[in-house]
Protein backbone atom coordinates (compact mmCIF):
# COMPACT_ATOMS: atom_id res chain seq x y z
CA UNK A 1 0.00 0.00 0.00
CA UNK A 2 3.04 2.19 1.02
CA UNK A 3 4.48 1.32 -2.25
CA UNK A 4 1.96 2.63 -4.32
CA UNK A 5 0.77 5.53 -2.38
CA UNK A 6 4.84 6.13 -3.08
CA UNK A 7 4.68 5.44 -6.91
CA UNK A 8 1.61 7.30 -7.22
CA UNK A 9 2.92 10.60 -5.13
CA UNK A 10 6.23 10.31 -7.46
CA UNK A 11 3.99 10.10 -10.85
CA UNK A 12 2.43 13.26 -9.35
CA UNK A 13 5.72 15.23 -8.66
CA UNK A 14 6.97 14.06 -12.02
CA UNK A 15 3.84 15.00 -13.28
CA UNK A 16 3.43 18.30 -12.08
CA UNK A 17 7.01 19.44 -13.22
CA UNK A 18 6.40 18.66 -16.81
CA UNK A 19 2.71 20.83 -16.62
CA UNK A 20 4.79 23.27 -15.28
CA UNK A 21 7.35 23.26 -18.00
CA UNK A 22 4.45 22.81 -20.68
CA UNK A 23 2.54 25.83 -19.46
CA UNK A 24 5.64 27.92 -19.75
CA UNK A 25 6.02 26.74 -23.28
CA UNK A 26 2.51 27.57 -24.13
CA UNK A 27 2.02 30.77 -22.22
CA UNK A 28 5.59 32.10 -24.63
CA UNK A 29 3.69 30.77 -27.29
CA UNK A 30 -0.05 32.37 -26.23
CA UNK A 31 2.41 35.47 -25.84
CA UNK A 32 4.36 35.61 -28.99
CA UNK A 33 1.01 35.61 -30.95
CA UNK A 34 -0.62 38.27 -28.98
CA UNK A 35 2.48 40.47 -29.67
CA UNK A 36 2.63 39.43 -33.45
CA UNK A 37 -1.58 39.68 -33.36
CA UNK A 38 0.02 43.64 -32.08
CA UNK A 39 1.92 44.45 -34.11
CA UNK A 40 -0.42 43.44 -36.75
CA UNK A 41 -2.45 46.04 -35.56
CA UNK A 42 -0.48 48.87 -35.97
CA UNK A 43 -1.67 50.26 -38.90
CA UNK A 44 0.58 52.96 -41.19
CA UNK A 45 -0.77 56.69 -40.42
CA UNK A 46 0.55 58.14 -43.30
CA UNK A 47 -0.01 55.96 -46.56
CA UNK A 48 2.52 55.88 -49.73
CA UNK A 49 2.26 58.69 -51.36
CA UNK A 50 4.09 60.57 -54.31
CA UNK A 51 6.53 61.91 -51.78
CA UNK A 52 8.29 58.50 -50.58
CA UNK A 53 11.27 57.14 -51.84
CA UNK A 54 9.89 54.51 -53.58
CA UNK A 55 11.34 51.51 -56.02
CA UNK A 56 9.90 48.17 -57.77
CA UNK A 57 6.83 48.20 -59.20
CA UNK A 58 4.65 51.24 -58.17
CA UNK A 59 1.35 49.93 -58.97
CA UNK A 60 1.41 46.35 -57.39
CA UNK A 61 -0.87 45.39 -55.16
CA UNK A 62 1.73 44.65 -52.59
CA UNK A 63 3.58 47.25 -50.63
CA UNK A 64 6.74 47.27 -48.37
CA UNK A 65 7.33 50.22 -46.25
CA UNK A 66 10.55 50.12 -44.36
CA UNK A 67 11.16 52.93 -41.25
CA UNK A 68 15.00 52.40 -40.91
CA UNK A 69 18.13 53.94 -39.29
CA UNK A 70 21.25 54.11 -41.93
CA UNK A 71 23.55 53.58 -38.68
CA UNK A 72 21.55 50.53 -37.47
CA UNK A 73 23.46 46.97 -37.57
CA UNK A 74 20.29 45.21 -37.91
CA UNK A 75 19.30 47.84 -40.79
CA UNK A 76 22.60 46.72 -42.66
CA UNK A 77 21.92 42.85 -42.21
CA UNK A 78 18.42 43.11 -43.78
CA UNK A 79 19.54 45.48 -46.89
CA UNK A 80 21.13 42.80 -48.78
CA UNK A 81 17.74 40.72 -47.96
CA UNK A 82 15.63 43.44 -49.60
CA UNK A 83 18.01 44.39 -52.30
CA UNK A 84 18.28 40.64 -53.70
CA UNK A 85 13.76 40.45 -53.70
CA UNK A 86 14.08 44.13 -55.07
CA UNK A 87 16.20 42.33 -58.14
CA UNK A 88 14.44 38.78 -57.93
CA UNK A 89 10.45 40.08 -57.23
CA UNK A 90 10.66 43.82 -57.68
CA UNK A 91 7.86 43.97 -60.81
CA UNK A 92 5.32 42.42 -58.35
CA UNK A 93 5.71 44.82 -55.11
CA UNK A 94 6.44 48.71 -54.57
CA UNK A 95 9.51 49.11 -51.67
CA UNK A 96 9.58 52.31 -49.45
CA UNK A 97 11.99 53.85 -47.34
CA UNK A 98 11.16 55.94 -44.85
CA UNK A 99 13.40 57.22 -42.60
CA UNK A 100 13.59 56.72 -38.79
CA UNK A 101 17.36 57.82 -37.26
CA UNK A 102 18.30 56.89 -33.48
CA UNK A 103 18.92 59.28 -31.28
CA UNK A 104 21.83 56.69 -29.89
CA UNK A 105 23.52 56.65 -33.79
CA UNK A 106 25.02 59.96 -34.08
CA UNK A 107 25.51 59.58 -37.95
CA UNK A 108 22.27 58.62 -38.74
CA UNK A 109 20.89 61.33 -39.35
CA UNK A 110 23.39 63.11 -41.29
CA UNK A 111 23.48 60.39 -43.55
CA UNK A 112 19.54 60.37 -43.66
CA UNK A 113 20.11 63.89 -45.30
CA UNK A 114 22.71 62.73 -47.69
CA UNK A 115 20.62 59.97 -48.87
CA UNK A 116 18.23 63.46 -49.33
CA UNK A 117 20.58 65.32 -50.88
CA UNK A 118 21.64 62.60 -53.62
CA UNK A 119 17.89 61.90 -54.09
CA UNK A 120 17.53 65.65 -54.78
CA UNK A 121 19.81 65.20 -57.95
CA UNK A 122 17.51 61.65 -58.39
CA UNK A 123 19.56 59.33 -56.98
CA UNK A 124 18.28 58.53 -53.73
CA UNK A 125 18.84 54.64 -54.06
CA UNK A 126 22.52 54.79 -55.35
CA UNK A 127 23.31 56.77 -52.53
CA UNK A 128 20.83 54.76 -49.96
CA UNK A 129 22.62 51.49 -51.20
CA UNK A 130 26.65 53.02 -51.03
CA UNK A 131 25.73 54.11 -47.44
CA UNK A 132 24.48 50.90 -46.19
CA UNK A 133 27.46 49.01 -48.07
CA UNK A 134 30.21 51.12 -46.37
CA UNK A 135 28.23 51.26 -43.09
CA UNK A 136 30.98 50.30 -41.15
CA UNK A 137 33.31 52.71 -42.28
CA UNK A 138 31.73 55.79 -41.11
CA UNK A 139 29.09 54.77 -38.16
CA UNK A 140 32.02 56.12 -35.74
CA UNK A 141 33.48 58.91 -37.19
CA UNK A 142 33.35 62.06 -36.23
CA UNK A 143 32.06 63.76 -39.12
CA UNK A 144 31.48 61.66 -41.75
CA UNK A 145 30.86 64.61 -44.56
CA UNK A 146 33.81 64.06 -46.30
CA UNK A 147 33.31 60.17 -47.01
CA UNK A 148 30.06 60.61 -47.48
CA UNK A 149 30.96 63.28 -50.12
CA UNK A 150 33.36 60.89 -52.00
CA UNK A 151 30.28 58.36 -51.82
CA UNK A 152 27.94 61.70 -53.99
CA UNK A 153 31.52 61.31 -56.08
CA UNK A 154 31.06 57.72 -56.75
CA UNK A 155 27.47 57.90 -57.71
CA UNK A 156 28.03 60.33 -59.91
CA UNK A 157 26.56 63.49 -58.08
CA UNK A 158 27.13 66.90 -58.91
CA UNK A 159 29.47 67.57 -55.47
CA UNK A 160 28.51 71.69 -55.71
CA UNK A 161 25.34 71.05 -55.13
CA UNK A 162 25.40 67.73 -53.04
CA UNK A 163 27.51 70.07 -50.73
CA UNK A 164 24.70 73.20 -50.39
CA UNK A 165 22.12 70.61 -49.61
CA UNK A 166 23.84 68.72 -47.18
CA UNK A 167 24.94 71.52 -45.12
CA UNK A 168 21.87 73.78 -45.11
CA UNK A 169 20.66 72.83 -41.84
CA UNK A 170 17.25 74.90 -42.43
CA UNK A 171 16.02 73.40 -45.68
CA UNK A 172 13.66 70.93 -46.52
CA UNK A 173 15.82 67.80 -46.77
CA UNK A 174 15.91 68.11 -42.70
CA UNK A 175 12.40 68.87 -42.51
CA UNK A 176 11.39 66.06 -44.73
CA UNK A 177 13.63 63.87 -42.34
CA UNK A 178 12.30 65.04 -39.79
CA UNK A 179 8.51 64.45 -40.30
CA UNK A 180 9.84 61.22 -41.51
CA UNK A 181 10.68 60.78 -37.65
CA UNK A 182 7.91 62.09 -36.01
CA UNK A 183 5.53 60.27 -38.42
CA UNK A 184 6.82 56.92 -37.04
CA UNK A 185 7.24 57.81 -33.56
CA UNK A 186 3.40 58.83 -33.71
CA UNK A 187 2.55 55.18 -35.28
CA UNK A 188 4.42 53.73 -32.65
CA UNK A 189 7.80 52.19 -34.08
CA UNK A 190 9.86 50.94 -31.33
CA UNK A 191 12.70 50.10 -33.18
CA UNK A 192 14.75 49.67 -36.29
CA UNK A 193 14.26 48.32 -38.84
CA UNK A 194 10.35 48.12 -38.52
CA UNK A 195 8.39 46.80 -41.92
CA UNK A 196 4.84 47.01 -42.81
CA UNK A 197 3.39 45.15 -45.59
CA UNK A 198 0.10 46.34 -47.16
CA UNK A 199 -0.07 49.33 -44.14
CA UNK A 200 0.14 46.77 -41.53
CA UNK A 201 3.50 46.33 -39.24
CA UNK A 202 4.72 43.03 -39.17
CA UNK A 203 7.26 40.67 -37.43
CA UNK A 204 11.03 41.29 -38.68
CA UNK A 205 11.11 38.29 -40.60
CA UNK A 206 14.47 36.18 -39.56
CA UNK A 207 15.36 35.26 -43.65
CA UNK A 208 15.08 36.11 -46.93
CA UNK A 209 12.55 32.85 -47.60
CA UNK A 210 10.55 34.42 -44.25
CA UNK A 211 10.37 37.56 -45.83
CA UNK A 212 9.48 35.69 -49.32
CA UNK A 213 6.83 33.55 -47.41
CA UNK A 214 5.43 36.96 -46.33
CA UNK A 215 4.49 38.36 -49.57
CA UNK A 216 3.58 34.94 -50.94
CA UNK A 217 1.03 34.96 -47.97
CA UNK A 218 0.00 38.06 -50.00
CA UNK A 219 -0.30 37.11 -53.04
CA UNK A 220 3.01 37.74 -54.13
CA UNK B 1 33.84 3.10 -16.17
CA UNK B 2 35.39 3.20 -12.49
CA UNK B 3 36.06 6.61 -13.35
CA UNK B 4 32.11 7.54 -13.77
CA UNK B 5 31.47 4.86 -10.98
CA UNK B 6 33.51 6.97 -8.70
CA UNK B 7 32.15 10.50 -9.98
CA UNK B 8 28.22 9.24 -9.48
CA UNK B 9 28.61 8.30 -6.03
CA UNK B 10 30.62 11.69 -4.64
CA UNK B 11 28.29 13.06 -2.31
CA UNK B 12 28.00 16.78 -1.87
CA UNK B 13 27.08 16.78 1.89
CA UNK B 14 25.17 19.10 3.54
CA UNK B 15 24.75 21.07 0.65
CA UNK B 16 22.37 24.33 2.03
CA UNK B 17 18.39 23.67 0.04
CA UNK B 18 18.91 27.10 -0.68
CA UNK B 19 21.72 26.42 -2.79
CA UNK B 20 19.57 23.71 -4.62
CA UNK B 21 16.81 26.47 -4.95
CA UNK B 22 19.57 29.16 -6.40
CA UNK B 23 20.94 26.59 -8.81
CA UNK B 24 16.89 25.78 -9.84
CA UNK B 25 15.13 29.16 -10.11
CA UNK B 26 18.28 30.19 -12.13
CA UNK B 27 18.10 27.11 -14.55
CA UNK B 28 14.11 27.80 -15.04
CA UNK B 29 15.12 31.18 -15.95
CA UNK B 30 17.82 30.37 -18.70
CA UNK B 31 14.85 27.96 -19.72
CA UNK B 32 12.39 30.59 -20.10
CA UNK B 33 14.65 32.85 -21.90
CA UNK B 34 15.74 29.82 -24.11
CA UNK B 35 12.77 28.50 -24.92
CA UNK B 36 11.97 31.95 -25.71
CA UNK B 37 14.10 32.54 -28.22
CA UNK B 38 13.53 28.78 -29.70
CA UNK B 39 10.00 29.89 -30.04
CA UNK B 40 10.50 32.85 -32.06
CA UNK B 41 12.85 30.68 -34.01
CA UNK B 42 10.11 28.63 -35.09
CA UNK B 43 8.03 31.51 -35.68
CA UNK B 44 10.42 33.43 -37.46
CA UNK B 45 10.23 36.37 -35.90
CA UNK B 46 12.94 38.81 -34.09
CA UNK B 47 12.10 39.23 -30.43
CA UNK B 48 12.04 43.38 -29.66
CA UNK B 49 15.47 44.50 -28.53
CA UNK B 50 15.48 47.28 -26.13
CA UNK B 51 19.25 46.92 -25.99
CA UNK B 52 21.83 45.68 -28.64
CA UNK B 53 20.89 44.52 -31.77
CA UNK B 54 18.88 41.12 -31.65
CA UNK B 55 18.56 40.47 -35.16
CA UNK B 56 22.35 40.57 -36.22
CA UNK B 57 23.19 38.09 -33.41
CA UNK B 58 20.01 36.00 -34.24
CA UNK B 59 20.29 35.94 -37.95
CA UNK B 60 24.09 35.52 -37.97
CA UNK B 61 25.64 31.84 -39.43
CA UNK B 62 26.60 31.17 -35.45
CA UNK B 63 22.84 31.30 -34.62
CA UNK B 64 22.30 27.60 -35.33
CA UNK B 65 24.03 24.19 -34.98
CA UNK B 66 23.07 22.44 -38.37
CA UNK B 67 19.40 22.38 -38.57
CA UNK B 68 19.30 23.59 -34.84
CA UNK B 69 18.97 26.61 -33.50
CA UNK B 70 21.68 27.38 -30.50
CA UNK B 71 18.22 28.70 -28.40
CA UNK B 72 17.33 25.46 -28.82
CA UNK B 73 20.08 23.63 -27.72
CA UNK B 74 20.38 25.97 -24.67
CA UNK B 75 16.45 25.48 -23.58
CA UNK B 76 17.44 21.46 -23.60
CA UNK B 77 20.69 22.31 -21.51
CA UNK B 78 18.38 24.43 -18.87
CA UNK B 79 15.83 21.74 -19.39
CA UNK B 80 18.31 18.89 -18.36
CA UNK B 81 19.31 20.93 -15.54
CA UNK B 82 15.89 21.78 -14.18
CA UNK B 83 15.14 18.06 -14.10
CA UNK B 84 18.07 16.67 -12.48
CA UNK B 85 17.28 19.35 -9.83
CA UNK B 86 14.48 18.25 -9.55
CA UNK B 87 14.91 14.70 -9.48
CA UNK B 88 17.76 15.42 -6.62
CA UNK B 89 14.53 17.15 -4.38
CA UNK B 90 12.63 14.40 -5.26
CA UNK B 91 14.54 10.90 -4.84
CA UNK B 92 16.97 13.15 -2.09
CA UNK B 93 19.92 10.51 -4.19
CA UNK B 94 23.11 12.45 -5.06
CA UNK B 95 24.04 11.29 -8.75
CA UNK B 96 21.46 13.77 -10.20
CA UNK B 97 22.46 16.36 -8.28
CA UNK B 98 26.12 15.71 -9.33
CA UNK B 99 25.78 15.32 -12.92
CA UNK B 100 23.62 18.80 -12.62
CA UNK B 101 26.73 20.09 -10.69
CA UNK B 102 29.29 19.27 -13.08
CA UNK B 103 26.97 19.71 -16.42
CA UNK B 104 27.49 23.64 -16.00
CA UNK B 105 30.48 23.54 -17.08
CA UNK B 106 29.25 22.53 -19.93
CA UNK B 107 26.65 25.68 -20.10
CA UNK B 108 29.50 27.83 -18.86
CA UNK B 109 31.83 27.15 -21.74
CA UNK B 110 29.21 27.04 -24.53
CA UNK B 111 28.59 30.89 -22.96
CA UNK B 112 32.27 31.51 -23.10
CA UNK B 113 32.08 31.22 -26.76
CA UNK B 114 28.34 32.90 -27.42
CA UNK B 115 29.81 36.02 -25.60
CA UNK B 116 33.31 35.81 -27.40
CA UNK B 117 31.29 35.50 -30.85
CA UNK B 118 29.21 37.97 -29.81
CA UNK B 119 31.74 40.72 -29.19
CA UNK B 120 34.75 40.03 -31.56
CA UNK B 121 33.23 38.15 -34.54
CA UNK B 122 29.35 39.35 -35.02
CA UNK B 123 30.08 42.76 -32.87
CA UNK B 124 26.45 42.94 -31.64
CA UNK B 125 24.82 42.09 -28.68
CA UNK B 126 21.47 40.37 -28.44
CA UNK B 127 20.20 40.84 -25.06
CA UNK B 128 18.43 37.79 -24.39
CA UNK B 129 21.87 36.05 -25.27
CA UNK B 130 22.98 37.89 -22.43
CA UNK B 131 20.72 36.38 -19.81
CA UNK B 132 21.58 33.17 -20.50
CA UNK B 133 25.08 34.32 -20.62
CA UNK B 134 24.38 35.41 -16.89
CA UNK B 135 22.06 32.06 -16.15
CA UNK B 136 24.79 30.01 -17.21
CA UNK B 137 27.35 31.62 -15.56
CA UNK B 138 25.68 32.01 -12.26
CA UNK B 139 25.01 28.09 -12.78
CA UNK B 140 28.61 27.53 -12.75
CA UNK B 141 29.56 29.85 -9.86
CA UNK B 142 27.01 28.37 -7.24
CA UNK B 143 27.69 24.74 -8.68
CA UNK B 144 31.86 24.99 -7.93
CA UNK B 145 31.30 27.10 -4.83
CA UNK B 146 29.29 23.88 -3.82
CA UNK B 147 31.51 21.58 -5.08
CA UNK B 148 34.80 22.87 -3.27
CA UNK B 149 32.52 23.66 -0.32
CA UNK B 150 30.46 20.32 0.26
CA UNK B 151 31.83 17.54 -1.25
CA UNK B 152 34.59 17.27 0.77
CA UNK B 153 33.91 13.68 2.93
CA UNK B 154 31.89 14.04 6.12
CA UNK B 155 33.29 14.01 9.45
CA UNK B 156 31.92 10.99 11.41
CA UNK B 157 29.66 13.55 13.80
CA UNK B 158 28.66 14.37 10.42
CA UNK B 159 27.63 10.81 9.20
CA UNK B 160 26.31 9.94 11.89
Amino acid sequence: MNSTSSITKRILTWAGFIIVIGLIIWGLVVAENKNIAKKAAVVLRTPVSSADWITGSTTAPIAIVEYSDFQCPACEAYHPLLKRLIAEEGTRFSFVYRHFPLPQHKNAYPSAIATEAAGKQGKFWEMHDIIFEHQRDWQDLEDPTVLFTEYAKTIGLSLEQFSADFKDTSGVLHAKAEASLKEGQKTGIQGTPTFFVNGKMIDNPRSYEALKAILENKGL
Amino acid sequence: MKHLKRFLKIRVYKIPHRTTVVLFVTAIIGFVDSAYLTIEHYMNAIPPCGVGDCELVLTSAYAAIGPFPVALLGALYYFAICGLLFAYFDTKHHWPLNVALFATVIGFAAELWFVFLQFFVIQAICQYCMISAVTAIVLFVVAMHALAKYSSSPTISEVL
